[in-house]
């Protein structure tokens, strides 16, 4: 079972991605901003962290930084999947060097292909 | 027309894609939902939110105004595309969907995403339009005196180059501006239309083997040529 830190502002839709992961098998915390995240990753870190951009006060982009800048945190692998296109927010390098695992551009994506995408990056880093 | 109207419009459009954009969410929770219920007589729902999704995706896209850069681009592979997004669609409203592609032909000078999004949204208001009276809906590449075409066809469409233009000049002030081939608005058409624009071509009425149909036509790309 694999711990994942859901970070989704929207409550209805939380509730939808938290379904479709335990039903998966994963065990999911949820927050609602970028700082609440870092608290919820300071108590247990995760094993694969599912951001949305668009939060309240700090966006996803700017969390990102943050936890990135933990050496504890630089290997937890990052699904972006949000409401906003990829190719609207920064530029290819830098998600690379944010290390982002996958971006799913969620009007595009159905919950299964989430589901997955998280099966996927957790099976690597275990691997 | 008076600066501060040019000003108010402007902000109007924008709040109005600000709008569109937001309706994201609701259709998303809709579509979730249809999905996590693992019920059969829901996967129509799901169908519909996500035929909505797209076309906010592809009037958000149309109203950016931009010039595309253009790149190679195999129409047959993404017509192959197209036919898989169209096709749960096609389900619902019981129409088959036909691929037609003659011939083997060099990649043209598109964007691809723009250039799938754009038959996507003609081909859901096609299905939409014919509401299952026919039995099939043609995604074509064939030669044109243009170049290469890409377009989508119905067995029976009663549309005219003339009616077509006429409705894209209606859109906006008529609720209806293609009665004869459409029951519903077809802001698709008018979306699509904007989105072609964007790859500097333009989308016409065409006829194909005895069917009508929106087409749009490309260069042929001459890149591999100079290896």
């Amino acid at each position: 079972m694999s711990k994942v830190l859901l970070i989704e502002p929207n409550r209805l839709l939380a509730r939808q991605y938290w379904a479709a992961l335990e039903k998966a098998g994963h065990e999911v915390v949820i927050c609602t901003t970028g700082h609440e995240a870092v608290f919820a990753a300071d108590e247990q870190t995760p094993d694969v962290i599912v951001l949305e951009l668009h939060l309240k006060r700090h966006n996803g982009v700017e969390f990102l930084y943050e936890f990135r800048s933990y050496p504890e945190w630089q290997s937890v692998p990052v699904i972006v999947h949000s409401l906003v296109p990829q190719e609207t927010v920064v530029n290819a390098a830098t998600w690379h060097l944010l290390d982002v695992a996958k971006y799913i551009y969620k009007p595009q994506a159905s919950l299964a292909k989430l589901v997955d995408a998280v099966g996927d990056v957790v099976s690597v880093t275990a691997a | 027309m008076s600066s501060s109207t040019q000003r108010g419009n402007a902000q109007t459009e924008r709040l109005f894609t600000a709008l569109v954009d937001q309706l994201k969410t609701p259709l998303l929770q809709i579509s979730y939902d249809s999905e996590l219920a693992h019920d059969g007589a829901l996967t129509d729902i799901k169908t519909t939110a996500t035929q909505a999704l797209h076309l906010i995706e592809t009037y958000i896209l149309s109203t950016q105004q931009q010039e595309l850069p253009l790149e190679p681009v195999t129409l047959s592979s993404v017509l192959y595309d197209v036919a898989q997004s169209l096709q749960p669609l096609a389900k619902q409203y019981g129409s088959d969907l036909d691929l037609r592609i003659e011939g083997r032909y060099g990649p043209v000078m598109a964007h691809r995403p723009t250039l799938a999004a754009g038959l996507v949204t003609i081909g859901q208001s096609l299905i939409e339009a014919d509401n299952g009276a026919h039995s099939s809906l043609t995604l074509a590449v064939y030669k044109h005196k243009s170049g290469l075409s890409a377009g989508v066809f119905g067995e029976v469409l009663d549309l005219t180059p003339q009616l077509f233009r006429r409705a894209m000049r209606l859109y906006g002030d008529s609720r209806q501006p293609m009665p004869s081939a459409s029951a519903f608005s077809g802001a698709g058409f008018y979306v699509a239309q904007n989105l072609f624009e964007q790859m500097n071509t333009t989308l016409r009425v065409a006829h194909h083997r005895k069917l009508t149909g929106l087409a749009a036509s490309f260069l042929p790309s001459t890149q591999l040529q100079l290896v």
